[in-house]
């Protein structure tokens, strides 16, 4: 089972300078995101010159005034919600993975995003898509609600089911009892507020304003942090539920807390963003394929880091038109997405991680 | 002080799998559980380290009920080795034996010199000092188990509790791993194991644990296979004392 070529190199030439192989991946990846961000800056429905640009981030001289108010108030909130809704997705998914014991585990899947969407689904069909600021909190209300409804369902059941991958199929079989309640909700409701609810659903990283952007930014940076504080007993879980155990790790309260934890992760980002999939799934993989290790004191960063950058960067495709509109985020990801869970699948016995 | 049992029952919700148990684990000697598929030998040691509660009786760690200890209290005091399926591929032989350090390192897991050293330490013990930075994924099931005993040791604890450690693994590394639990036990440690390996096990026992028809019979292998109660832990076969293994009845 050990003599796939890629294997043999990875596991032979083991990790010996892994600090500087980590060094690499992250400057990597912060070069790859601060490209990404910058085309997010320099791209968008309207033409705007480099030059231009830059002066009105540092408040120079901007030709046309309406150019600083797109810069500002549009596109560098857009960029900034990329970065923070991608690296909390990611790291949602990382937690998830390594609690669940399973490579295929991320926010949708569990059921959360979903919960997030049912919460939305209820709120916008009930104010039949007129979209008041009044109408935004509550759509962050019923976001946060469905997706803390459904954490705390599987928080319950995480005390009656012990195995991991139970919990994760009630996960997913409460994701279809929502979906069936969004189906019933949709169908008894008006046409502008199915149709606001679809928008939605399709994914969008310029939900956050810069007024609203302290907000979003401090919860997610806090929920990343408090998930930082988590490396030790991830690492024991990956032994297993019971090793962790017999390493010290108070199973019941930690498994609550990385549940209540990536729950939070995926409801802020849902709530503001819609229910965007596959950037919690795939990005740990990446990660760790980059890596060369599953030990979370590297990668729990570098996955942070590169869910920045895969945000930014679908960020980046999302308006990439210009003029011509923009591309939901949700018709990016799953081209971004899909290659790499078929690799993953395809190569599973020769990926170290898996053995 | 120890680990001792009084008047133990052991079973799931209402069903008792034994019961009338008094033990008490040898200090710094190895002793060996045996007993037919089925007889509980698993559910003995989950009750011992505290996985699964008592269905009656007690069973004491130094003193205390080894339920309540918090799990990181009961961290330091025993260490486990379990049939479960070890994941951890992508970590390095020496990022899993740390985590048996986990116990009494930081918040974050930032070891010091000493458990550096520790951790150093118990995979040389194990021979497996040349595999130290490879992935636990390109071991071989031997080389897993000793790093997971590895681990155990790490974990500095007095007693280490194995099931079925030598399950899965090739005859060479059957005697190499109870060649090591010997050692551990010289060393002063407590070691107590579940097994099939008979002969291999028996040959470095200083303790027979004989589960059978629902209860525990305790003594040396002399002293056991004399008193007849090898003979009856497993339908249809006898202990041959010459030989050191069970053969036909």
């Amino acid at each position: 089972m050990q003599n796939l070529s890629i294997l043999k190199k990875s596991s032979e030439s083991a990790p010996r300078a892994i600090i500087s192989r980590t060094a690499l991946v992250a400057v990597l990846a912060a070069f790859v995101t601060a490209v990404a961000v910058a085309g997010c800056l320099l791209v968008g429905s309207v033409d705007i010159p480099a030059g231009d640009v830059a002066s009105a981030l540092t408040g120079g001289e901007v030709a046309k005034e309406a150019w600083r108010y797109i810069v500002v108030e549009t596109r560098v909130p857009a960029a900034l919600t990329a970065l923070l809704a991608g690296a909390a997705l990611a790291v949602a998914g990382l937690l998830m993975q390594t609690t669940f014991d399973n490579p295929l585990a991320g926010p949708t899947i569990l059921g959360i995003s979903t919960g997030a969407s049912l919460g939305v689904a209820v709120v916008m069909l009930a104010l039949g898509g007129a979209l008041t600021a009044w109408g935004h909190a509550a759509i962050l209300a019923g976001a946060l609600a469905g997706a803390m409804g459904v954490m705390l369902v599987l928080l319950a059941m995480s005390s009656v089911v012990r195995s991991s991958t139970m919990l994760l199929i009630v996960g997913i079989l409460i994701g279809y009892l929502a979906s069936s309640a969004i189906a019933l909700l949709n169908f008894f409701s008006s046409r502008d507020g199915v149709h606001s609810y679809v928008v939605w659903g399709l994914g969008s990283f310029s939900g956050v304003t810069l007024g609203m952007m302290p907000v979003f930014a401090t919860a997610v940076l806090l929920l990343i942090l408090l998930s930082m504080l988590y490396i030790k007993p991830l690492n024991a879980l990956l032994l297993g539920s019971r090793y962790a155990e017999s390493a010290g790790v108070n199973l019941r309260a930690t498994r609550n807390g990385i549940l209540v934890l990536s729950g939070a992760l995926t409801a802020v980002v849902t709530a503001w963003c819609g229910p965007i999939g596959f950037v919690g799934l795939i990005v740990p993989h990446v990660a760790r394929l980059a890596l060369h290790t599953s030990n979370h004191r590297s990668l729990m960063p570098v996955t942070a880091l590169f869910g920045a950058a895969v945000g930014a960067l679908c960020q980046l495709i999302s308006v990439a038109p210009g003029e011509w509109g923009i591309i939901p985020v949700n018709a990016i990801t799953p081209v971004l997405g899909v290659p790499v869970i078929i690799y993953i699948i395809v190569r599973r016995r020769s990926i170290f991680y898996f053995n | 002080m120890g680990l001792v049992a009084e008047n133990l029952s052991t079973g799931y919700g209402d069903r008792v799998v034994a019961g009338g148990i008094d033990l008490t684990l040898a200090p710094g000697r190895l002793t060996v559980l045996i007993g037919a598929n089925g007889s509980g030998k698993s559910t003995l040691l989950r009750t011992l380290t505290g996985s699964q509660p008592a269905l009656g009786g007690s069973v004491e760690l130094d003193g205390k009920p080894v339920g309540e200890y918090s799990p990181a209290a009961l961290a330091r005091k025993l260490s486990l080795v379990l049939t479960d399926r070890t994941g951890g591929g992508g970590l390095t032989v020496t990022e899993l034996v740390g985590i048996g350090r986990h116990p009494y390192s930081g918040f974050l897991g930032r070891m010091g010199a000493e458990d550096k050293r520790l951790v150093a330490e118990a995979i040389e013990s194990v021979g497996l000092r040349h595999k130290k930075d490879c992935f636990v994924a390109s071991l071989s099931d031997g080389e897993r188990q000793k790093a997971m005993i590895a681990r155990a040791i790490a974990q500095s604890t007095d007693i280490v509790v194995l099931d079925e450690p030598t399950s899965f693994l090739d005859v060479s590394s059957r005697f190499e791993i109870m060649d090591l639990l010997s050692r551990m036990s010289h060393g002063g440690t407590t070691v107590l194991l579940s097994t099939h390996d008979i002969a291999p096990a028996l040959a470095v026992a200083d303790r027979v644990w004989a589960l059978g028809k629902g209860r525990v019979y305790d003594g040396t292998v002399d002293e056991l296979s004399a008193s007849g109660a090898l003979d009856s832990i497993y339908p249809g076969v006898v202990f041959d004392s010459v030989s050191g293994d069970f053969r036909r009845r």
